[in-house]
């Protein structure tokens, strides 16, 4: 018997498990699990650069302080070379963020699937994620380093936002 | 002429916000909050919604918001061109506004503070300390604000 499966404690969604079997099937099935995870983890944004866009408009529309009328920094070049690495992570399977720019010149991202079911973070120019959520009545807030992979708190609560 | 006008601004001016507005030294919490909108990236059109943008303060943890009771919508809007689209520097737009009840910000553990400067003005401050909880505040005041858009 051959089995393909996604484990529960799995360090991302492409997670590749070790023990895949000997078999002629178990071979096949591995092949086809390597497939689904290339296509899976092509960032959506390096195809249609849509996000990229955004986030290029982001930068221009708050290039200069006082872009929001209440006294708001300039984007941070840091934060948005930041933003940029951090979209070209996000894979396909994710729904594309509404780009946005804090009165502190840091690049947000914010996921949005209806009333109090909304997922925002802050790239800071430092690579740190400040992050928060409302989860219905649950709320949940934090901070993550970042460096070339989405932090498993920070995709775990997208799964939590998007899989609900 | 022209000073007739002038003259005839500054009293209609006078009129909305020193005898009509008057308002208690306390917000009370039935009491409405207008934060104006003057970037398009503080709200979406598409769901009808204010984003958390809207309610992130600025570096000094004070965020600036007018007390509307007892104004007409017009005069509502006259208070977001006058003393805040038209004195921002550059002047910007008015894109909108999101009311939120003081309720709302009080239950988010945050304080609303009346310094009548301008007339009608307050800040809401006890911002937390850390970015994450303020992101998570910001969210929670945008999820209970309504959106009026000004065109």
């Amino acid at each position: 018997m051959n089995t393909a499966c996604i484990p529960m404690n799995y360090r991302n969604p492409f997670f590749l498990p070790v023990d895949r079997g000997v078999s002629d099937t178990a071979a096949i099935l591995q092949k086809a699990f390597r497939e689904i995870l290339g296509d899976c983890s092509r960032s959506a944004t390096l195809e249609d650069q849509s996000m990229m866009h955004a986030l290029s408009e982001a930068a221009e529309e708050c290039s200069v302080d006082n872009w929001d009328g209440y006294g708001a920094k300039a984007i941070s070049l840091d934060s948005y070379r930041n933003a940029q690495l951090f979209a070209t992570t996000l894979p396909t399977t994710m729904p594309l963020p509404e780009v946005s720019v804090d009165p502190d010149g840091e690049v947000s991202f914010e996921w949005y699937k209806g009333p109090r079911m909304v997922f925002s973070l802050s790239i800071s120019a430092h690579n740190e994620i400040n992050y928060a959520g409302l989860f219905g009545r649950n709320k949940v807030n934090g901070t993550e380093h970042f460096y070339d992979e989405i932090p498993k708190a920070v995709f775990d609560n997208l799964d939590r936002l998007l899989s609900h | 002429m022209k000073y007739l006008k002038q003259f005839l601004t500054i009293l209609t001016d006078y009129y909305h916000t020193k005898i009509k507005g008057r308002l208690p030294n306390t917000v009370s919490s039935s009491e409405v909050l207008a934060r104006y909108l003057l970037s398009s990236r503080s709200f979406s059109r598409d769901n009808n919604r204010v984003k958390r943008q809207a309610f992130m303060p600025p570096a000094n943890l004070k965020l600036s918001v007018y007390r509307t009771d007892k104004l007409s919508e017009i005069d509502i809007w006259r208070i977001g061109e006058k003393r805040v689209a038209g004195k921002a520097k550059p002047p910007r737009n008015l894109h909108g506004r999101a009311d939120i009840k003081a309720l709302k910000v009080v239950e988010t553990g945050l304080q609303i503070i009346p310094d009548n400067v301008p007339p009608r003005h307050a800040n809401i401050i006890d911002w937390p300390d850390e970015k994450s909880e303020r992101i998570e505040v910001a969210l929670e005041l945008a999820a209970n604000a309504s959106l009026a858009l000004r065109f």
